[in-house]
């Protein structure tokens, strides 16, 4: 579980998953009311706006990155999720493994969003 | 009778493994593994029957050994390795293969053959130029997976919302635990991992249940403490309304240490239940990937593919190398292209040119018909060289194509040869070979 802390007087906050070393996969990233799906088929993930901070608050979030090695060999991954607010990363979270030719991997995690001390 | 012998051992030899190996599953499934493609070097030695060398994709290592029999009964064992160098010495990542997909298509091999007391050795390379069978380079089979992996996808699974939606109403509830939420991190993080092995979460609520009511109790004490000393005169109301604080912040920090161990210990089950349907979900994803890569292996079996290659043959009459000399230099190229599902036709023209006797310069032309699957094919093929001074030399031939095992392919042929070098009737040669292409699991 993390904890994602914002500016309550700054700007909008997003998100943006960023998955390399495999070239097929799939994240779905659940908010409070909105659902980010995106594949690998689509391109690289684009940043997604979670909201402005005041509608962020107590909310708490959820996602699931699954990924396959294309061809027989396992290949090394690393999926990074960072958050920002106001052009600045205010927090990132970061798994790295080795997905096999033949199973699938899924990495998943959720989050606190809460306003900054 | 005698070849008969051979090809016949040969093929006993490699239909043994098939059994055992097809016995362990489907392994095979989740792979591309199309045949190792044919080794240059094993070409440019000129002791197959066929002369047209079908190209396909690199594998960073391939062998093959090979054994066969002439018409005159001449026995000619031979084995020939090929390797893709940048394969082994760049990263195993997707990233860096892009970058250097045609690095990566290069590779190098060498063969020798016996030919009666002679020995011939060949060195050469080969690039592939296109290759639209090449697995990592296949947009459409990337797509299908990563939408096959939706399959995998928990998505609303109620349990995670009933946890999500739950913990965010009794976080609401309780402003105050809102201080303390940084504390529910390590709990979170620490408890889905031992609950399966030790019972720790119960270990560690426990831990904080003691502090809690171990600063309760102290709380408390200092209260009656502060209470008894007022009765007996010694105290005031500030020590009092002192106490009392104490002890009701004690209450209230054994309250959220009770949450936050119910909320780390729901979080830890939704994590064994999430893990549980996830296992689910990834065996109909596993399923559904294995069905992709076969389907796309029966597709591209025959794709288009071209390929350049180059080497040197040398002989040895004595078969040492120190008396090894330079025989001949070949250069080719190869086009090959499926037609229909079933069929792949593979073109090659070459030029040779010879270093011994009267130096000549022939060109050469072929083609190679393929029918079959990725696992079972057959092949015709011509040939014809057209020296710029010399008989022409004309070959033709047929055999086959077998899966053996995973990477373990036979390769069969018969042929015979007319012309060029060879006087009187037509030349037959028979021979067998196994190929392995080698896909490592690491």
């Amino acid at each position: 579980m993390e904890i994602i802390r914002f500016r309550p007087g700054g700007g909008a906050v997003s998100f943006r998953v960023e998955v390399t070393g495999l070239v097929v996969w799939r994240y779905r990233y659940d908010a409070d009311g909105a659902v980010f799906v995106r594949k690998s088929s689509e391109g690289p993930g684009p940043s997604h706006a979670l909201g402005n901070p005041e509608e962020l608050r107590g909310d708490v979030n959820s996602w699931d990155v699954h990924m396959v090695s294309p061809d027989e060999k396992s290949r090394d991954y690393r999926i990074e999720v960072s958050w920002s607010q106001d052009g600045g990363r205010i927090h990132h979270w970061q798994k790295q493994g080795k997905a096999s030719g033949d199973t699938p991997v899924t990495e998943r995690g959720d989050a606190f969003l809460l306003e900054a001390k | 009778m005698k070849r008969g012998v051979v090809l016949a051992l040969a093929l006993a030899m490699s239909a043994a493994p098939v059994r055992a190996e097809e016995s362990k599953g489907s392994v095979g499934d989740y792979t591309l593994d199309l045949a190792p493609p044919d080794l240059s070097a094993f070409a440019l030695l000129g002791i197959n029957p066929n002369q047209v060398t079908r190209p396909g994709t690199v594998r960073e290592l391939s062998a093959a050994v090979l054994n066969g029999v002439r018409s005159d009964g001449t026995l000619t064992p031979g084995i020939a390795i090929e390797w893709s160098p940048i394969t082994t010495w760049t990263p195993n990542d997707l990233e860096d293969y892009a970058e250097n997909v045609g690095w990566r298509r290069i590779t190098i091999s060498a063969a020798t053959a016996a030919d009666g007391t002679a020995t011939r050795a060949a060195v050469g390379a080969r690039w592939v130029i296109v290759d639209d069978a090449d697995p990592l380079s296949n947009s459409v089979l990337h797509q299908q997976l990563a939408d096959a992996l939706v399959l995998g996808e928990l998505g609303d699974s109620p349990m995670r919302q009933k946890f999500l939606a739950g913990i965010k109403r009794r976080l609401a509830a309780a402003p105050r635990l809102k201080a303390r939420v940084d504390e529910l991190v390590p709990l979170f993080s620490l408890i889905p991992a031992q609950q399966q092995e030790d019972g720790t979460p119960a270990t560690e609520c426990a831990k904080a249940r003691d502090t809690a009511v171990s600063t309760q109790g102290s709380a408390e004490a200092t209260a009656k403490s502060a209470d008894d000393a007022a009765k007996a005169g010694r105290g005031t109301k500030a020590d009092r309304d002192a106490a009392d604080r104490a002890a009701k912040s004690s209450l209230e920090a054994r309250e959220d240490e009770q949450l936050l161990c119910q909320l780390a210990l729901e979080h830890a089950a939704l994590k064994l239940q999430l893990n549980e349907e996830d296992r689910t979900k990834r065996e109909s994803a596993t399923k559904r990937i294995a069905e992709i890569k076969k389907a796309m292996r029966e597709k591209v079996w025959n794709a288009t593919t071209a390929q350049i290659g180059l080497g040197f043959v040398s002989r040895s009459d004595d078969s040492r190398w120190k008396t090894l000399e330079a025989e001949r230099f070949r250069a080719y190229g190869n086009f090959a292209m499926g037609a229909g599902s079933v069929a792949q036709i593979v073109i090659q023209a070459d030029v040779t040119k010879e270093f011994v006797e009267d130096e000549d310069v022939a060109l050469g032309i072929g083609g190679r018909a393929v029918l079959g699957s990725p696992d079972v094919r057959g092949t015709g093929e011509i040939y014809g060289q057209i020296p710029d001074n010399g008989p022409k030399l004309f070959v033709f031939s047929a055999g086959g194509e077998l899966k053996l095992a995973q990477n373990v392919w036979l390769e069969f042929q018969v042929g015979a040869q007319k012309g060029g070098e060879v006087a009187g009737p037509a030349a037959i040669v028979t021979r067998a070979n196994i190929k392995y292409g080698s896909s490592p699991k690491q």
